[in-house]
C-alpha cells in the first residue's frame, strides 16, 4: 500500500508534466475569462442596475399593469425610463405565444398560459401520463404568482458551466488518453509490465490519477467561473427561481439549487469523460481516435439530428453530458423511470455516467490485462 | 516519376491505422442515415412534400394567401402544409429565430402583409448588422431585382441539402484533424524524420508530397462526405426546386440567383473550407511537432467557432469571425448583409469566403515551407 | 534459486518463434547467443511474463511467471529501452522502484546509491530526453537492478555503448552475477566471453547449445562462427 501513493503521484506527474495539458489548462483559464466577461459587452452598467430596481416585486396584475404603458414596440426597444422591466417582459414573452401581443395577458391568464403550454411541450415530448401527473405536483410545488429577483449573476454562472464542461471534456480527449498509450508510444510498456505492480496496481492508479486530474480541473474551473462572476456581475439571486430565466420549465428549483445540481452532473461527466478518454484508447490503442471520438459525439449533442418522435433515441441525446448541464434543460420534461417509480433526468445522468464510467473501466483493465508485447 | 511514387506513399501513410479507416466509414454510414431519416418521417409529412409540388408556380398573391389561409383553418396537413411553414417563417418572424420580435395575427396574412413584413424584418437586419449605406443600397438594389408577387416554388429538398453543409463541414474537419495530424508529427513520432530528411529527395519533395496528399485527401473526404448527405436527398426526394429562386429557400435573402446557383457556392466554400483545414492542421502538425497537440488545435477552434460569438456591433471582428467555413455554411433564416468591398466590386460572404480561403492557404503552404527549411535545412556558412 | 524453462514454445500465425525449448539456470551469468530472428528476445520477453507463451512453463523454484511473486523477483532490461523523456534520471529509478514495490525512502536511497554505481549521480536531475545513448543505456541497467533481483534478464544491453562502456557494463554484470541468474543476450561474443559460466546458443527458436564454456573448449568466437554458418 505504501507504494501506490507514489506509484500515483508519479502518474499524476505524468499527465502534468504533459506540455499539453499546460497548454490546455492556460486555454481554459482564458475561455472562462472570456465566458465571464461576453455579457458585460451585451450589457451597460445603467441595464445592470435598472434590472436591480424590482427585486422583490411580485408579478402580479399590478406589476404588468404598471408594466404594460411603460412597453414600446411589444416590449422590444428599452431606454432608460423601462429597462427596469426588460426581464419582467422577457419571462412573459417566454410564456405566451409567438403571435401574441404582450400587453393583452393580465396576470392570472399569463400563470394559466403557462401551465397550457408547459402541458403542451410534454404532449410534444411524448410524455406518458404518470410523467405527467409527476410534472404537475413538481410544478404545484413553485409560488405564483412569482417574485422577480435579479440574478443575472448566477444565470452567467449557470450558462458558463456549459464552456466549462466542453474545456473538462477537451482535457480529457487531449490530455488523458495518452495516459496509456504513452507506455506504448515511449516503449516503457515492457518495463512496467514486467513489474510487480505493473499490471492490475498501475491501471487502477492510472485511472485514479486520471480521475483525480479531471475532477480537480473541474471543480477549480467551477471556482475560477465563479469567482469571475462574483467580481464582475456579483453572487445575486441564488434563491431566485429557476422560472426567471427559464419560465416553461415545471422545475420546483432556486438558482442556488440549480448551480449545485450542475456541478454534481459536471464531475459525473468529468468521471465519464476520464473514464472513456483512457480506456477506449488502452481498448484501442489510438488516442488521436479516440479524440476524435469525443469530440465529434460533443458536437453531435449540440445539433438536433433526432427527431422528438424516437423518444429513447432523443432521450439519450438529451441526456448527453453537454445537453444535460445546459440551462435549457430545465425545459426538456422527459423522465426516467424504473419500476414505476420516475426520477429527473438530474438524478438519472450523474448516475448513469458514473455506472458507464465504471463499465469502461472494467473493459479498458480487461484489454490492459490481456496487453503483450510482441514484436514491433 | 519519382514524386508521384512518393506521394502515393504519403497517401498510404495518412490510411496507416485500421481504426482511423472504421470511424471513416461509421461516420460515412451515419451521415448517409442522418440525411436519409427525413424522408421516412410522418406518412403524412411525405405525402404533403409531395402535394406541395402542385403549388409550383403559383402567384403570391392576395388568392394564394387566402387560399392558403383556408386550408390552415381546416387541415395541419396536406397541400398547404409547407407553403405554410413558408409564409410563417415571414409573418411570425420572432426572437428565438433571431434578434428581433416581431410578429402579426394569423388574420392579417395577406399579400401586402408578407411584402411589408419581409421587407421591414430585412430593413431590421440592415440595422442589427450595422451596414453601411453603401451596402444598404447595394441590398435594395439587389431586392429590386426580384419581382414581385414572387412565384412559388417547392424547394424542401433544396433546404434539406442546405441544411446539411454545416454539420458535414464540422464533421470533415474533425476527420481531416484525425488523418493528417501526424503527417509531419508522425515522422518525428515514428522515428522516421532523421531517415527521411537525410535521404536524398527528402527536403526537396518531402513538403510538397505531404502537402499535396493532404490536399487531395481533404478534398476526396470532403466530396465523399458531401455525396453521402446528397445521395439520400437525390434517391429518396429528387432534388426538386434547384432552379427555384433563393428567396424560396431564405425567405429574408434578397439575392437573386437560381437555388442552384447558391448550393454550387455552398460546395465550392465547403470544399476550400476542407483543403484549407488539411493545410492548417498540417502546418500545426510541423509547428508543434506533435500530432494530438496539432488535432487538438483545430478541434479547439472548431468548438470555438461552433459555440463562441463576437457581438455584430464590433463590426470587422464580427465579419471576420463570420467568414469561418462553419459559420458562412451556417443553415440560418438570417443572411449575413455584411459586405466585403474588393476592387471596386461588392461581395457576399460566399464570394468572399473561398478568395479569403485560397489567400490563407497560400500562406499556410508558404509558412509550412518556411518551417521545414528552417528546422530541416541549413546553409553552411564556414568561409573556405 | 533455480529458474526452469520447460518446453517453452511460441506461435505466431506461420511461424514458430520459440520452439519446444527446455533449460534450467541457477546463480550466475548465463550468455544467451544467436543470430537475428533466432528467438531470443521473444524468449526473454516469456520469461519476463510480457508475452504468453503458447505452450510450455517456466518457474522459479516453483513460482509460475505469471504471478506478482514471480515479478518481485525480476530485473528486466529490453533491447528497445523506452522512457519518459520529462522524467529526469532519478525520477524515472524512483518511479520503477515503485513499481517493484519498494517503499519510498528505501527506493530513493537505492537510486541514489544506483545512480553513483552507474556514473550518472552528476546528472541524476537532468531530463533523460538530453542523454546520451549509452547514459540511457545505464539509467536502463540501473531500473533492472533497484529492486535486487534474483533474475535478471539482459536482452542486447550491451548494443550501442563504446568499448569503455561495455567494459564497465560487463564488471558490473559479472559483480551482479555472483548471487543472481543472469540471462544476457548479445551478438557481441566477447561480452560474454569473460563473464558467462554457461551458454545458451538458439537458431531458429531451438537451443542448438546449453552448457559451460571455458578455453579449454576453444575459441568461443569461432565456435559461434562455425555454428552459424
Amino acid at each position: 500500500m505504501k507504494n501506490y501513493g507514489e506509484i500515483y503521484r508519479f502518474e499524476i506527474k505524468k499527465i502534468m508534466k504533459n506540455r499539453l495539458t499546460v497548454a490546455m489548462l492556460i486555454v481554459t483559464v482564458l475561455f472562462i475569462l472570456i465566458e465571464a466577461l461576453i455579457p458585460k459587452l451585451y450589457m451597460s452598467k445603467e441595464m445592470e442596475e435598472g434590472q436591480k430596481v424590482l427585486e422583490g416585486a411580485v408579478i402580479d396584475d399590478a406589476l404588468l399593469q404598471e408594466m404594460y404603458p411603460k412597453l414600446i414596440d411589444n416590449g422590444t426597444v428599452w431606454t432608460a425610463d423601462n429597462f427596469q422591466y426588460e426581464k419582467v417582459a422577457e419571462i412573459e414573452n417566454g410564456i405566451i405565444p409567438d403571435n401574441a401581443r404582450i400587453r393583452e395577458y393580465s396576470a392570472d391568464e399569463l400563470y394559466r398560459e403557462r401551465e397550457a403550454v408547459i402541458l403542451d411541450l410534454m404532449k410534444e415530448e411524448r410524455l406518458a401520463d404518470e410523467e405527467i401527473v409527476w410534472w404537475q405536483n413538481e410544478n404545484a410545488k413553485i409560488d405564483t404568482p412569482f417574485t422577480y429577483r435579479y440574478c443575472q449573476g448566477t444565470i452567467n454562472f449557470a450558462q458558463g458551466m456549459s464552456l466549462t464542461l466542453m474545456c473538462i471534456m477537451l482535457i480529457s480527449a487531449l490530455c488523458l488518453s495518452t495516459v496509456f498509450t504513452i507506455e506504448h508510444r515511449q516503449r516503457t510498456d515492457q518495463i512496467v509490465i514486467s513489474c510487480r505492480n505493473g499490471r492490475k496496481e498501475t491501471y487502477l492508479l492510472k485511472i485514479a490519477a486520471g480521475l483525480s486530474v479531471v475532477i480537480g480541473c473541474s471543480i477549480l474551473s467551477a471556482a475560477l467561473l465563479a469567482g469571475l462572476i462574483a467580481v464582475l456581475y456579483g453572487i445575486n439571486g441564488l434563491n431566485a427561481i429557476v422560472q426567471m430565466e427559464i419560465p416553461l420549465s415545471a422545475y420546483s428549483f432556486t438558482m442556488g439549487q440549480f448551480i449545485i445540481v450542475q456541478m454534481i452532473v459536471m464531475i459525473s461527466a468529468a468521471i465519464l469523460f476520464a473514464a472513456f478518454a483512457m480506456a477506449i484508447s488502452e481498448v484501442v490503442k489510438n488516442s488521436l481516435a479516440v479524440m476524435g471520438i469525443m469530440v465529434g459525439l460533443f458536437i453531435f449533442g449540440q445539433l438536433e439530428l433526432i427527431p422528438p418522435r424516437y423518444r429513447v433515441l432523443a432521450q439519450i441525446k438529451d441526456m448527453l453530458p453537454s445537453n444535460q448541464i445546459s440551462i435549457w434543460t430545465l425545459m426538456k420534461y422527459r423522465l426516467v423511470g424504473l419500476g414505476g417509480h420516475y426520477v429527473t433526468t438530474y438524478v438519472a445522468a450523474p448516475i448513469i455516467y458514473v455506472f458507464i464510467a465504471i463499465i469502461l473501466i472494467v473493459i479498458g483493465k480487461v484489454a490492459y490485462d490481456r496487453f503483450q508485447v510482441t514484436g514491433r | 516519376m519519382l514524386f508521384w511514387t512518393l506521394y502515393r506513399y504519403e497517401f498510404k501513410k495518412i490510411f496507416s491505422h485500421r481504426i482511423k479507416l472504421l470511424i471513416l466509414l461509421a461516420i460515412a454510414a451515419f451521415l448517409f442515415i442522418v440525411s436519409a431519416q427525413r424522408y421516412f418521417s410522418d406518412p403524412s409529412e411525405q405525402q404533403s412534400w409531395k402535394a406541395e409540388q402542385s403549388l409550383d408556380g403559383r402567384i403570391m398573391d392576395e388568392n394564394f394567401f387566402t387560399e392558403m389561409r383556408e386550408a390552415f383553418d381546416q387541415e395541419e396537413s396536406g397541400l398547404w402544409y409547407f407553403a405554410t411553414l413558408y409564409a410563417r417563417k415571414v409573418f411570425r418572424y420572432n426572437e428565438s429565430q433571431s434578434i428581433f420580435h416581431s410578429s402579426e395575427e394569423q388574420e392579417e396574412w395577406t399579400e401586402d402583409t408578407f411584402y411589408e413584413t419581409r421587407k421591414r424584418v430585412i430593413d431590421e437586419f440592415a440595422d442589427a448588422f450595422y451596414l453601411t449605406r453603401e451596402e444598404r443600397e447595394y441590398w435594395d438594389e439587389m431586392e429590386e431585382s426580384n419581382p414581385k408577387p414572387f412565384i412559388y416554388r417547392s424547394t424542401t429538398d433544396v433546404q434539406n441539402l442546405r441544411d446539411t453543409y454545416q454539420f458535414t463541414m464540422t464533421i470533415t474537419c474533425l476527420l481531416i484533424a484525425v488523418f493528417l495530424s501526424g503527417s509531419f508529427a508522425g515522422e518525428s513520432e515514428d522515428k522516421t524524420d532523421s531517415l527521411i530528411y537525410s535521404s536524398k529527395c527528402g527536403h526537396k519533395y518531402a513538403v510538397a508530397t505531404k502537402l499535396i496528399a493532404g490536399c487531395t485527401f481533404s478534398l476526396a473526404i470532403g466530396i465523399m462526405m458531401l455525396l453521402m448527405t446528397h445521395i439520400p436527398v437525390a434517391i429518396f426526394g429528387g432534388i426538386h426546386g434547384l432552379d427555384a429562386p433563393w428567396y424560396m429557400v431564405m425567405p429574408f435573402s434578397v439575392m437573386p440567383v437560381k437555388a442552384w446557383k447558391m448550393l454550387l457556392l455552398h460546395t465550392v466554400v465547403y470544399l476550400l473550407g476542407c483543403i484549407l483545414t488539411g493545410l492548417l492542421v498540417m502546418m500545426l502538425s510541423l509547428l508543434f511537432d506533435r500530432s494530438m497537440a496539432a488535432a487538438g488545435t483545430v478541434f479547439a477552434l472548431i468548438l470555438c467557432d461552433l459555440f463562441g460569438s463576437v457581438p455584430t456591433h464590433m463590426r470587422v471582428l464580427s465579419q471576420i469571425r463570420y467568414l469561418t467555413p462553419i459559420s458562412v455554411l451556417l443553415n440560418s433564416n438570417v443572411p449575413d448583409m455584411r459586405l466585403t468591398k474588393l476592387c471596386g466590386t461588392n461581395l457576399i460572404s460566399f464570394q468572399t469566403g473561398p478568395l479569403l480561403y485560397s489567400l490563407c492557404g497560400l500562406l499556410l503552404v508558404i509558412i509550412t515551407a518556411r518551417i521545414f527549411r528552417r528546422r530541416y535545412c541549413w546553409k553552411n556558412n564556414s568561409r573556405r | 534459486m533455480r529458474l526452469s524453462v520447460d518446453r517453452l514454445s511460441k506461435q505466431y500465425k506461420n511461424k514458430i518463434a520459440v520452439d519446444r525449448v527446455s533449460f534450467t539456470l541457477s546463480e550466475g551469468v548465463t550468455g544467451l547467443l544467436g543470430a537475428n530472428g533466432a528467438g531470443k528476445t521473444t524468449l526473454m520477453r516469456m520469461m519476463t511474463g510480457i508475452l504468453a507463451p503458447t505452450s510450455g512453463e517456466i518457474t522459479a523454484d516453483g513460482i509460475a511467471v505469471q504471478t506478482e511473486e514471480y515479478r518481485s523477483l525480476l530485473g528486466y532490461l529490453p533491447q528497445d529501452f523506452g522512457y519518459y523523456p520529462e522524467f529526469t534520471a532519478k525520477e524515472f529509478i524512483q518511479y520503477i522502484a515503485a513499481l517493484k514495490g519498494l517503499e519510498k525512502r528505501h527506493a530513493k536511497r537505492k537510486t541514489d546509491e544506483l545512480l553513483e554505481v552507474v556514473g550518472l549521480s552528476d546528472v541524476a536531475n537532468k531530463k533523460i530526453k538530453t542523454f546520451s545513448g549509452g547514459m540511457k543505456q545505464r539509467v536502463g541497467i540501473a531500473q533492472a537492478i533497484v529492486n535486487d533481483p534474483k533474475i535478471l534478464i539482459l536482452d542486447e544491453p550491451t548494443a550501442g555503448l563504446d568499448p569503455k562502456e561495455r567494459v564497465r557494463f560487463r564488471n558490473l554484470i559479472a559483480e551482479i552475477g555472483e548471487n543472481t541468474i543472469v540471462l544476457f543476450s548479445t551478438h557481441i561474443v566477447s561480452d560474454i566471453d569473460s563473464i558467462a559460466k554457461s551458454l545458451l546458443m538458439m537458431r531458429d527458436g531451438q537451443i542448438i547449445y546449453e552448457g559451460a564454456w571455458d578455453n579449454e573448449q576453444g575459441d568461443l568466437e569461432k565456435f559461434y562462427m562455425e555454428e552459424f554458418e
